[in-house]
């Protein structure tokens, strides 16, 4: 069982200096749950969908995909898999440190690792 | 394990016994009663309710040959080895009187045959009675069939189960859901452990309401509320609304998987849940996640049916 509450929680841990939005959502690029500041152009949940398609863009050309950054204009994007079929992103701003955001997307990943792959195992 | 449980449907002719069994088990809807004949001695129906339940309903016809008939040389046959009577008045009979005292008889015969039946009777076709008086006329036709019911059972001694349960019913809204499911709540082994688990199942996905229904009939087996809601008819109106929902779906050639109804105060889920149920959520959130509710409930499935076949 995956509590919603817990989820926003650990989520919301990264937060800080810079980084101001994580989300977690599936490769079908439906969103689990979103903390941050919302945004004002595209909801979560389409910017959720838009990273899962990216991911499934990038993965076909390359094999055994890791963890994609994507560079925006005013803010960073850098999402990883977990579990093998969830997706985690976290948006930062322009002037965060890159290494700082990396740190913080993969230590997240390996925190939720274990529990997403134990409730999302039962179901396949 | 497929357990057998024999359901006796009586009550006098043109009560509407056929009407009710047709939409609830053999997904009619209400307006095609209309071309319900009567019906001639006993129609057996055998239906499977949540999996490997089977009840086997013995539709017995209510004109007064046939009540004879029933009482005196079938009598063994009728009312051996029965789980369940349910007997349906029409709340418009003339001859009220007379259908009380067939329902003595029945009554008398069904004890000293199968001593450990349950009876429950429906007050039924309350939609012709006056909204503002249906509540009195309820009430003074459950005190005749309660009164009736101990006149029966008193001679044979102490028996708590004849005292029977009274329901009204009608097939226009969504009484007659609430009387079945009533009904069927005591046949299903087990609603204790289900009800435990649904409630903890719903404190971890933090829903005010989980709700159980059968999958064909789409009647509520178990729920748990864990808040609570001021409609105490909210659960067979859904029955009646989904059920109508489901049938049309049919008629379409698909099948009715999820459905998800969400406004800025709550998120409801419809889904299929074990191979013989659909569950349905409520959580106070207009914002949940839908995929993380779906995979709940696919966690859930598991126990669930381990549940159901241990019945």
């Amino acid at each position: 069982m995956l509590k919603q509450k817990a989820l926003i929680d650990v989520l919301g841990q990264v937060n800080t200096s810079g980084v101001d939005g994580s989300w977690l959502f599936n490769k079908d690029g439906l969103l689990l749950a979103y903390v941050g500041s919302e945004q004002k152009e595209v909801a979560s949940n389409v910017s959720a969908a838009l990273l899962a398609s990216v991911w499934t863009a990038l993965e076909r050309r390359a094999c055994d995909l890791r963890e994609s950054i994507l560079v925006l204009e005013d803010s960073t994007i850098a999402f990883t898999l977990v579990a093998r079929t969830m997706l985690l992103a976290v948006k930062a701003h322009k002037n965060a440190d890159l290494g700082m955001v990396r740190a913080k997307l993969h230590s997240l990943s390996t925190y939720l690792e274990q529990p997403i792959l134990s409730i999302s195992h039962d179901l396949i | 394990m497929s357990s057998k449980r024999k359901v006796l449907l009586m009550g006098k002719s043109g009560s509407g016994k056929t009407s009710m069994r047709s939409i609830i088990f053999a997904n009619y809807i209400a307006r095609d009663c209309s071309r319900l004949g009567p019906t001639i001695e006993v129609e057996h129906a055998h239906v499977r309710f949540l999996g490997n339940m089977v009840l086997h309903l013995w539709d017995c016809g209510g004109q007064e040959s046939f009540m004879e008939n029933f009482l005196m040389s079938q009598k063994d046959q009728i009312f051996k080895n029965v789980q369940v009577l349910i007997y349906v008045f029409d709340v418009e009979s003339r001859e009220f009187e007379k259908d009380l005292r067939y329902y003595q008889s029945c009554l008398e015969a069904l004890l000293q045959n199968s001593p450990n039946a349950q009876v429950f009777c429906l007050i039924h076709k309350m939609d012709l009675i006056e909204e503002d008086k249906r509540d009195e006329t309820f009430k003074k036709r459950e005190a005749d069939v309660l009164r009736y019911s101990e006149l029966a059972a008193t001679p044979l001694g102490e028996r708590s189960n004849a005292v029977c349960q009274c329901f009204k019913s009608s097939i226009w809204d969504e009484t007659l859901y609430k009387a079945w499911s009533a009904i069927v709540y005591h046949l299903v082994p087990n609603v204790n452990t289900m009800e435990d688990k649904l409630a903890k199942f719903g404190n971890v996905l933090e829903a005010t309401e989980v709700i159980l229904f059968e999958r064909a009939t789409f009647l509520v087996i178990a729920h748990a509320v864990l808040s609570p809601h001021k409609d105490p008819h909210r659960f067979e109106k859904v029955s009646n609304i989904i059920k109508q929902f489901k049938l049309s779906c049919l008629k379409m050639g698909s099948k009715l998987d999820s459905i998800q109804v969400r406004n800025s105060r709550f998120t409801a889920f419809i889904d299929t849940f074990t191979q013989n149920t659909y569950v349905m959520i409520v959580v106070p959130d207009g914002k949940v996640s839908a995929p993380m509710i779906t995979m709940n409930v696919k966690n859930a499935r598991k126990v669930f049916e381990a549940i159901e076949t241990k019945q």
